[in-house]
């Protein structure tokens, strides 16, 4: 975490509102990004991204600038996530958005890009809740063993065996991607 | 190390998660070992297929745009300025100087009416001596009132009605000497009297109730008071 980020933070807490927008900026990839993944409906996405970030500028006081948000902010919308399974039937309904970085290709690489990635899409979503937080966290994030397992709330242990699990599963369903 | 072993490592491995003696002992094996090095090459391709696709996404405009709204809402046009923040400060503590000083002047001023208001409404009938106080003050007052009551209704051209007796003796005079005419507060002063509770008459309503029961002859016809006044020297 940059020390601007802890600056953004101090003036976001004295309620300025360019500073809560700067948060946003910063991490709206992030949690719109595991919102996508874990959930399929769109509604559910685009509710708990709101939901996350007005939640964040509520408990912002309790929140340490120097920590950064960033660890609240994932904790936050995996619970609202997981919340979300435990409450509402799934529904598998693809969430397609703009992505962060588009890849350059050619027609015919596109095409075969967004194959891969619809095939990966159906893949990810027939994982178990908590196997697919993990492999959001550690891939779409890079976050290592530990850190996915701090965020989690489980062991290292865990976070490796359900990686294993999870890797097995995608691989039988996207070998000819690879 | 084996294959099979090492093969069982091999995806830590490439997510650079085995450390200490197993991971150079898989890094030994795999300068030495084909089959091993081909599985950890599919393997790396495979985490870079995960980390390409599984990537952080922006959410649609429209959805920025209406959670910029709600964090504008969510902050007050005051607060969302500098200056308006000062300001609000500067009134909070405006706000907070004027009533700490009007705190302080609440207990540090002289009231020089309270003490005499508490001593009027709270008569301590517990003596004989007590007793002969009070009823001297009830005589007092009854006279008073003797007074009020027979004073004539004068009509006031300047005023156009005909002006209230007293500004103690109005409506509610009336309506207490109706009440004791009807004996009730002659049995409220008993009742009270019974109690030893008669020093917690307060207000001038209930002393108005009291001394017009006096007025009446009726409070000392009964109850402990009349007894008491009966021993009187």
């Amino acid at each position: 975490m940059s020390i601007d980020e802890a600056e953004i933070i101090r003036r976001a807490r004295r309620g300025d509102a360019r500073a809560r927008l700067g948060l946003v900026d910063m991490y709206q990839a992030m949690v719109f990004g595991i919102a996508g993944h874990m959930l399929n409906r769109r509604e559910d996405v685009e509710e708990v991204f709101q939901t996350v970030f007005l939640r964040l500028f509520e408990h912002l006081d309790a929140i340490d600038p120097d920590r950064g948000v960033g660890g609240w902010l994932r904790r936050t919308v995996l619970n609202e996530c997981f919340r979300r399974f435990e409450t509402r039937s799934r529904r598998l309904e693809p969430v397609a958005y703009q992505e962060l970085a588009s890849p350059q290709a050619s027609p015919d690489g596109l095409v075969k890009e967004q194959e891969a990635r619809r095939a990966l899409r159906r893949a990810i979503d027939a994982l178990p809740p908590h196997e697919r937080a993990t492999v959001v966290l550690h891939y779409m994030e890079g976050l290592a063993y530990a850190d996915v397992a701090e965020a989690l709330g489980v062991s290292v242990e865990t976070v490796r065996s359900r990686l294993k699990r999870a890797r097995a599963q995608l691989r039988k369903r996207l070998q000819k991607y690879f | 190390m084996q294959c099979d072993e090492v093969q069982d490592f091999l995806e830590d491995y490439v997510a650079e998660e085995l450390g200490g003696e197993v991971g150079k002992g898989v890094a030994r094996h795999l300068q030495s070992c084909a089959a091993c090095r081909s599985a950890l090459l599919r393997l790396t391709a495979e985490q870079h297929f995960f980390k390409n696709h599984i990537r952080p996404e922006l959410p649609p405009a429209e959805l920025r745009r209406r959670l910029e709204k709600a964090l504008l809402a969510s902050t007050s046009p005051f607060r969302r300025s500098v200056r308006g923040r000062r300001l609000v400060r500067v009134a909070a503590a405006l706000l907070v100087a004027v009533g700490l000083v009007l705190l302080v002047r609440a207990f540090r001023t002289p009231r020089p009416q309270r003490p005499a208001r508490a001593r009027e409404g709270q008569m301590s009938v517990r003596t004989d001596q007590d007793l002969e106080r009070l009823l001297a003050e009830i005589k007092a007052l009854a006279a008073e009132i003797d007074a009020f009551a027979s004073q004539p209704a004068v009509w006031d051209d300047q005023m156009g009605r005909f002006p209230r007796l007293t500004p103690e003796l109005s409506k509610s005079h009336r309506h207490l000497v109706q009440q004791a005419r009807e004996g009730l507060a002659a049995q409220q002063l008993a009742v009270a009297s019974q109690r030893n509770a008669v020093g917690d008459i307060a207000g001038s309503r209930a002393r108005r109730e009291f001394v017009t029961a006096c007025l009446f002859d009726t409070a000392v016809g009964s109850g402990s008071l009349s007894n008491r006044e009966r021993s009187k020297p």
